[in-house]
């Protein structure tokens, strides 16, 4: 075993952003790669491909959170699943199989001395995992359990329910995990032909990393040297936007539980629109008056929040509350977001929230993976890696007058969905309730 | 380990201070030979109480990483700034050693409604509005956590807000106002907290668990607390907790990120230097009384509606580090072994089919913390999956249950962990005061080298004391639908069985009658040393002895309920199953 010598990295990240490099686009064997270099000791990398709940339909539906997870519990030749889980935890190297809604792969964080190691092994099990039937039996067991066990969490279930039902008949309605019909339809051989045909393919790969590797090193990285071109196309059948006009209640009784959760889908600016960031803004304030307004003033429930999703292609807001006393946390919320369409949000407000923005783009840098994670989620979303370092910036010019105008300009009727006891609904009337 | 003539020097000066107010946060050593009281010394002697800060555990200066500056104010403050100038962020943390492990049932939750209120009114920001206000004009993204044996409060902002972050900490942990209206409305959001924890099926099955493992003590593990309590708690309570425990001498003040170490202890003097310590010692005054063992094994079932999988806990009284400090270490490495997916621990269970995962661990506590097993059982192997598990964890003390090299492979794996948390700066500080408040600074920065010195015979020891020498308890949520899928009988034989139950028996007579339907009743098996089987019915609030009722019972019975040759004693039936129930010698 080589000796570490990374025991006390601290040394190395002082003084740290001085040294680190801005992130940049390089090509390696026509694969793209996002290398932004931090001498930290530590190197965090993402290889996935891009598609997700695309390319498939919904029989199939979780089919690639089934393959991917499979490869990772066969392993490769010479190097059983067992065997390399643990070689890497021995090595430090933590290997994450991912997939999402809009792509799958693996997320890497490892020693800078092993991480050629790690990104060797991650090549073979893209092309060439054992993917034998007994690893499939488990990870698919394991699968159903997942898919059960949060639809028992009440937070996931709700989460899950009002995004199939305002996507249905789109590519969102396919859940990535499955479900347990989706799941009785998939076989052995079939998600292992959609792993060694489908799946893995140069032509959608995207990797980025993040850390203390320098550029020379990741240009002699087999992995680009080896994986196939399929050359398969991708189209998410989306909505072009999500706009309500009215308001609606969509409910799903459930007994047992000691509070109600809520959602409010309000509709949002598509993405790499100029009303995107002040959209954001708004309902990053709107989710502090939620706090004051829900939680400080009337004490309606322990986590009111308001927010943006940036998560999906097809963006929209969310209003969430879980409270004992529904009507009345829906009205509030209501009620706020509507006298900030009359009013508009005060200087004070608007210029807390930017410091606050700058807070938490903070946090996402400070560590690799956050950082390499936010160049991911911003290319597979929004087709703009640049757009993780660009927000920030994005952020300081916007002005309040936008924020105020977006949040006129697309908060309008609301569709409200809820999961708990539906005989505590006394008023239906409070959700029926446009803004403008 | 902390060298004990250092224990010793502190005892002797904190002595020597103890008549006026100043100190050195030596207060956090329960003196025995200070004031007061004679009561809690006889107490100590007596074995009912933990020591809080046994002389391993005391510290002068200790050992940190070399970007990690302590100072220590003459209230006691500790203060500890880790240098990191990765990004322009700096985080401000305060801890206090409370929490669950300082509350009886009249305080039950109230630490962490406390946590709450700090977020609220204060001397200089007089309403919550005016405290929020101030959070967003620097920026600050804040939280606080109230675990058994630790209360954090945290935030993070631009560094270049550093000097008004610790101000603004500073006014908040010596001055709220406990306003009695913004009280009575946090009681509710508490509440709501509460609510949303009881709204998952695994809480149920959690909480149920704990009460077994803990008692009559199990306020003292359960920082979410008691509905009740936190509804009724008042301003006075909260003071009351404020004089109990939040003095400089018992809590630790970390500062991490783009700052300059000696700017950042000169503001902290300059905030905190006046903040009063205690005048007494506060674990001599208030000391935390010791967990009575498992008295027996326990199984019970959990079946919730909302439930769609099965889920399975056990768990034992595990080693806390003021008395077993190895073998917390010991703990960790075994469960990192069974961990590793080569390991016969994951291959006998989960590979085979009974468990679609399962997972072993210890948490860290200053006073004896749990072990706990989680795992999924593959639902069409129920049974099978429990028996199987009880064998392994039989099988754990053979010397071949795993190799050198997975021994020497957990070590790295634990090492390297401890590495990771270097990593991000606003999280690596709390992971630094977790191990401050459940152990020590040193327990933190010395983790790597005690991990390396693990024995097999360590571990040994600790499976011998904690698994071998300890009873279990074992508890399986099940969704309804699937309760046809367990075989109750066998699931809990040798064990003592609590089932939930429709039916509150109201007379001896009244068991004799429903004794043949297990699943309509809820009862515990016990055996003593003189063979006798003692059956107890149990009631939500009450226990009802029935012994020789039942005894007489099988004694009228015996054709239908009769010893076999192997000593198993059929007690119930239900269509072809049978309950067996081992007649055996319990301790011996």
């Amino acid at each position: 075993m080589k000796a570490n010598s990374w025991i006390w990295i601290l040394p190395l990240i002082v003084g740290l952003h001085a040294q680190a490099q801005q992130a940049k686009e390089i090509k390696v064997n026509d694969v793209p790669v996002v290398y932004r270099y931090v001498p930290n000791g530590l190197v965090s990398a993402y290889v996935v491909f891009y598609g997700g709940v695309a390319n498939y339909d919904s029989t199939e539906a979780g089919i690639e959170y089934t393959a991917i997870h499979t490869a990772y519990e066969s392993g490769i030749p010479g190097l059983p699943g067992d065997q390399m889980q643990d070689l890497f935890a021995e090595l430090g190297i933590m290997v994450g199989p991912i997939a999402q809604r809009h792509y799958a792969g693996f997320s890497i964080t490892a020693p800078a001395e092993y991480i050629d190691t790690a990104i060797s092994i991650i090549g073979k099990l893209l092309t060439n995992a054992i993917f034998d039937e007994k690893s499939y039996q488990k990870v698919i067991q394991r699968q159903k359990a997942i898919i059960n066990n949060e639809w028992s969490n009440p937070d996931d279930a709700l989460r899950i329910w009002s995004i199939t039902h305002m996507f249905k008949g789109y590519d969102y309605e396919k859940y990535h995990k499955g479900t347990n019909s989706s799941l009785a339809n998939l076989t052995y051989q079939k998600v292992k032909d959609y792993y060694t045909n489908r799946l893995v393919d140069k032509s959608r790969a995207f990797v980025v990393v993040v850390g203390d590797v320098k550029e020379n090193r990741i240009q002699n990285w087999s992995l680009f040297k080896i994986l196939p071109a399929r050359n398969m196309k991708v189209k998410f059948n989306l909505p072009d936007r999500i706009q309500f006009d009215t308001s609606e209640l969509f409910t799903l009784h459930r007994e047992g539980m000691a509070t109600n959760y809520i959602r409010g889908i309000v509709g949002a600016p598509k993405l790499n629109t100029s009303d995107e960031v002040p959209y954001r803004l708004a309902f990053e304030i709107l989710d502090d008056k939620m706090f004051v307004e829900i939680r400080t003033k009337r004490n309606l429930s322990y986590a009111p929040a308001a927010f943006y999703t940036t998560v999906m292609k097809t963006p929209y807001a969310i209003l969430y509350v879980s409270s004992t006393l529904p009507d009345s946390a829906a009205s509030v919320m209501w009620r706020t977001v509507k006298n900030v369409i009359e009013n508009g949000f005060s200087e004070k407000e608007f210029r807390n929230t930017k410091e606050l923005m700058r807070t938490r783009f903070y946090l996402q840098l400070e560590g690799n993976a956050s950082m390499a994670g936010a160049y991911v989620r911003h290319e597979m979303i929004a087709g703009d890696w640049q757009r993780a370092d660009k927000y920030s910036d994005w952020i300081k010019q916007t002005t309040l007058e936008q924020v105020n105008g977006a949040l006129r300009k697309y908060a309008r009727g609301i569709r409200w969905y809820y999961l708990g006891d539906t005989t505590q609904i006394k008023n239906k009337q409070v959700y029926h309730r446009i803004l403008q | 380990m902390m060298d004990k003539k250092i224990g010793v020097l502190k005892a002797f000066l904190a002595i020597g201070v103890l008549g006026g107010i100043v100190s050195c946060g030596l207060f956090k050593k329960s003196q025995k030979s200070t004031e007061p009281t004679k009561m809690s010394d006889t107490l100590w002697n007596q074995n009912q109480y933990y020591e809080m800060f046994p002389d391993h555990l005391v510290y002068d200066v200790p050992k940190l990483p070399e970007n990690f500056h302590f100072k220590r104010l003459p209230n006691g403050l500790e203060v500890v700034v880790i240098e990191d100038h990765s990004v322009p962020l700096v985080t401000v943390e305060i801890a206090v050693h409370n929490g669950a492990f300082t509350e009886d049932s009249s305080l039950d939750g109230l630490s962490h409604l406390y946590e709450h209120m700090f977020f609220k009114a204060n001397e200089k920001y007089r309403s919550q509005e005016e405290f929020m206000d101030r959070i967003k004009e620097l920026g600050i993204v804040f939280n606080g956590t109230t675990s058994d044996e630790r209360v954090n409060y945290f935030f993070t902002m631009p560094s270049d807000n550093w000097r008004e972050g610790i101000e603004f900490m500073a006014n908040a942990i010596q001055f709220p106002l406990f306003d009695s209206l913004e009280m009575k409305k946090e009681n509710v959001v508490v509440a709501g907290e509460f609510q949303r924890l009881e709204s998952n099926p695994f809480w149920h099955i959690y909480f149920r668990r704990n009460k077994y493992l803990w008692q009559d003590l199990i306020t003292r593990k359960n920082a979410i607390g008691n509905y009740d309590v936190i509804l009724n708690a008042t301003p006075k309570i909260m003071r009351e907790i404020q004089k109990r425990y939040y003095y400089p001498n018992n809590s630790i003040l970390v500062i991490a990120g783009d700052v300059n170490p000696d700017s950042v202890f000169n503001a902290v003097e300059e905030y905190l230097g006046s903040w009063q310590p205690s005048d007494f010692d506060i674990f001599e005054k208030y000391p935390i009384p010791r967990f009575k063992p498992v008295p027996h094994n326990v199984t019970f079932i959990e079946k919730r509606e909302i439930a769609r999988m099965p889920m399975f806990m056990k768990a034992w009284q595990g080693p806390g580090t003021t008395e077993d400090i190895e073998a917390t270490y010991a703990a960790d490495v075994f469960f990192t072994i069974l961990s590793q997916k080569t390991n016969r621990f994951q291959k006998n269970l989960v590979d085979s089919g009974y468990f679609l995962q399962v997972s072993a661990s210890y948490l860290t506590s200053r006073f004896t913390g749990p072990i706990s097993i989680y795992g999924i059982p593959n639902p069409q192997r129920i049974n099978e999956g429990i028996l199987k598990l009880r064998e392994e964890i039989a099988q754990w003390g053979n010397p071949d249950y795993f190799t050198d090299e997975q021994l020497e492979r957990a070590k790295k794996i634990l090492i390297n962990d401890w590495k990771y948390n270097f990593e991000r700066a606003s999280q690596l500080i709390h992971t630094f005061t977790f191990w401050w408040a459940v152990a020590n600074p040193e327990y933190f920065t010395t983790y790597p080298e005690q991990i390396k010195s693990v024995t097999r015979e360590d571990i040994k020891r600790f499976l011998d004391k904690y698994i071998y020498g300890n009873n279990w308890v074992e508890g399986l949520l099940i969704p309804p639908q699937m309760e046809a899928l367990v075989d109750t009988i066998n699931v809990i034989r040798d064990t003592y069985y609590d089932y939930q139950y429709r039916w509150a028996p109201e007379s001896p007579q009244d068991t004799v009658k429903y004794a043949s339907d297990i699943r309509d009743w809820l009862f515990l098996l016990k055996i003593n040393p003189d063979r006798k089987l003692i059956v107890t019915i149990s009631h939500p609030q009450q226990f009802v002895e029935i012994g020789n009722a039942y005894e007489q019972f099988l004694k009228n019975n015996a054709e239908q309920f009769g010893v076999n040759e192997d000593r198993w004693m059929v007690i119930s039936k239900q269509g072809d199953r049978k309950l067996f129930v081992k007649l055996q010698k319990i301790g011996s």
